[in-house]
């Protein structure tokens, strides 16, 4: 292994498509690769230009090249991670890989699974859910911890009138959670005497309400985008709602209606695409896009990985600018990556998320170099005092201490933007409006932003659709993002804000 | 389980010469619509692990995953 210093990590830098790069297809890329050749053989520390707001102070990042295959080629590079995402704003048009080791397959222990062990009852406690009238809501999940770190309680979902009777072993539920699908707040409260009824009032969505992505992004008086310009969403389906105006799209699930491209009743792609382009009781950040859905959930079903490949041809195909890609897993996907750098090839950006695994590493295909990666943040008091998103604040806070990075959210190096997804009103299918909480809702916030920015420069839009079209957007979009205090790790290069 | 044949090589991959290797090993095209370049693919294990060994360096399989919609609500171990 070449060796580094202790804060930096070994990258394979490679262009977009094959191995080398042709001065045609990206003169930038082959000539900036041909100066790194260049310093190759010293492994000395270059100093590079951060391409960001002009009005800034200069920056520059550290590299080292330790190795190089052709000229024109691959590159291993020594760079700090704090770094990768201003160097990625910096020098779009390259993959950037992490430097693998491969050992031995060993077999490994067998796992050992924890029972979580019967509770014996003592308290019986009926839940009364309502709305502020006092009529009893059905279908609010309740879940009681007698002990959460042990993973004791109890859970059901509310009836008719409202009511779920609940069986615990202690007096005191440390900590209780409510949710609605739709149309409230959820709930949530620590250390609850429990009583013979508890009676709960969960708040209703009020569309005028200041959530986080209306305190970041004053969008009920922005203008709406007048410039053309293209939004694909791979997700559940996008509407019907009365906000949303979905121009064309594809239903890619095998044995479905491939001209039904509705939401297919979970509502997780109405979210996201009113996060982007709601025009009526909410406004999205980016009111005016042509917006495009291609569904590949089955209700009730994950997305096959050939459906989701099958969604990106055909957004390159529809000449999409933008896809957001609110899903993710753990493992790396050669199939789908290599559509995402067709999407690339095409001029297209995708925006993927980080994820919600409690800070695990940010998931695929957010993870591949070549996809712009986003994490969740949130703000204090932008939802109610009660509000589940309560248990979502965690450290670490941003310059402003009010903002915090989302405890549910991945986080790592290949991080490269940060958006609200705490706490973000959004619509739901049949006209109806859900809070929601993920970085599904921090994705849509970014790429709608960048749509958003991207449609004040119609030159930038008007380029030829190939890879310097993608580079050249991402450079623009390098100047328009403000850090936010975070650190790298967690929010990449930083929030996309409208003016640099 | 089901796998996805991608085409790696350069050039136009010869789509008659797949077909017929594809036929050998009876795996059944489960999905064409992103040929030449991929395709989804139907077959038992067996036939999947003959089918690889006589692929040349242009094409690969990899499997075909599945991807959940993600939570929208704090994830809770449910007791």
């Amino acid at each position: 292994m070449k060796q580094s210093n202790k804060s930096s990590q070994n990258f394979i830098l490679l262009p977009v498509t094959k191995t080398t790069i042709h001065p045609e297809d990206s003169p930038e890329v082959a000539r900036f690769l041909t100066e790194l050749s260049k310093t190759g053989k010293q492994e000395s520390v270059l100093k590079l230009k951060v391409r960001k707001n002009p009005k800034e102070p200069k920056e520059a990042i550290a590299v080292k090249v330790l190795d190089s295959i052709h000229t024109k080629g691959a590159k291993l590079i020594s760079i700090n991670k704090e770094e990768l995402a201003n160097f990625r704003f910096s020098y779009p048009g390259l993959r950037i890989i992490p430097e693998k080791f491969y050992r031995p397959a060993l077999l490994a222990h067998e796992k050992i699974q924890l029972q979580i062990r019967q509770i014996r009852a003592k308290v019986v406690t009926s839940f009364l859910v309502t709305d502020p009238e006092g009529n009893g809501i059905e279908g609010i999940t309740i879940v009681a911890f007698s002990d959460f770190t042990m993973g004791k309680g109890a859970s059901g979902v509310t009836n008719s009138a409202g009511v779920l009777k609940l069986k615990l072993d202690k007096n005191t539920a440390e900590r209780i959670y409510m949710y609605a699908e739709d149309s409230y707040w959820g709930y949530f409260k620590k250390s609850v005497k429990l009583t013979n009824t508890i009676k709960v009032k969960l708040t209703p969505i009020d569309t005028s309400y200041t959530d986080s992505l209306r305190h970041f992004y004053d969008t009920p008086n922005w203008s709406v985008i007048k410039q053309k310009v293209k939004v694909g969403i791979i997700d559940t389906g996008v509407g019907p709602h009365a906000d949303l105006k979905v121009t064309g799209g594809r239903n890619l699930v095998k044995g479905e209606d491939e001209n039904d491209y509705f939401d297919n009743g979970e509502g997780h792609g109405t979210h996201v695409a009113g996060i982007i382009a709601a025009s009526g009781k909410i406004t999205g950040v980016a009111a005016g896009v042509e917006l495009m859905s291609y569904r590949v959930f089955p209700r009730g079903a994950g997305a096959s990985s050939f459906d989701i490949m099958k969604a990106i041809d055909q957004a390159i195909t529809d000449q999409c600018d933008i896809i957001n890609m609110s899903l993710g897993q753990a493992e790396d996907d050669e199939g789908i990556d290599s559509y995402i750098k067709e999407a690339y090839n095409a001029g297209i950006i995708c925006f993927a998320a980080n994820g919600n695994d409690e800070r695990s590493p940010v998931s695929f295909p957010a993870a591949y170099s070549l996809a712009i990666a986003v994490s969740a943040m949130g703000r204090k008091s932008t939802f109610p005092a009660n509000g589940v998103q309560s248990s979502a604040v965690q450290s670490p806070y941003g310059a402003d201490k009010k903002d915090f990075i989302a405890d549910f959210s991945n986080i790592g190096p290949e991080t490269d933007l940060t958006a609200p997804g705490v706490g973000v009103i959004s619509t739901f299918p049949n006209d109806r409006y859900a809070v929601m909480d993920g970085t599904s809702m921090a994705c849509p916030a970014a790429a709608g932003m960048a749509a958003r920015i991207l449609s004040e420069n119609a030159a930038l839009l008007n380029l030829p659709r190939n890879q310097s079209r993608a580079d050249e957007m991402i450079k623009y979009l390098a100047i328009h993002v403000r850090a936010m205090g975070f650190g790298a790790n967690f929010e990449g290069k930083g929030m996309l804000f409208n003016q640099p | 389980m089901n796998f996805i044949l991608r085409y790696i090589g350069t050039g136009k991959p010869d789509l008659e010469q797949i077909t017929a290797v594809l036929e050998l090993h009876e795996v059944k095209i489960a999905d064409d619509s992103l040929l030449p370049k991929s395709a989804l693919l139907k077959a038992d294990k067996t036939s999947f692990t003959a089918l690889a060994a006589s692929l040349d360096a242009n094409w690969e399989l990899i499997p075909e995953k599945i991807v959940k919609v993600p939570d929208t609500k704090k994830k809770i171990r449910k007791p």
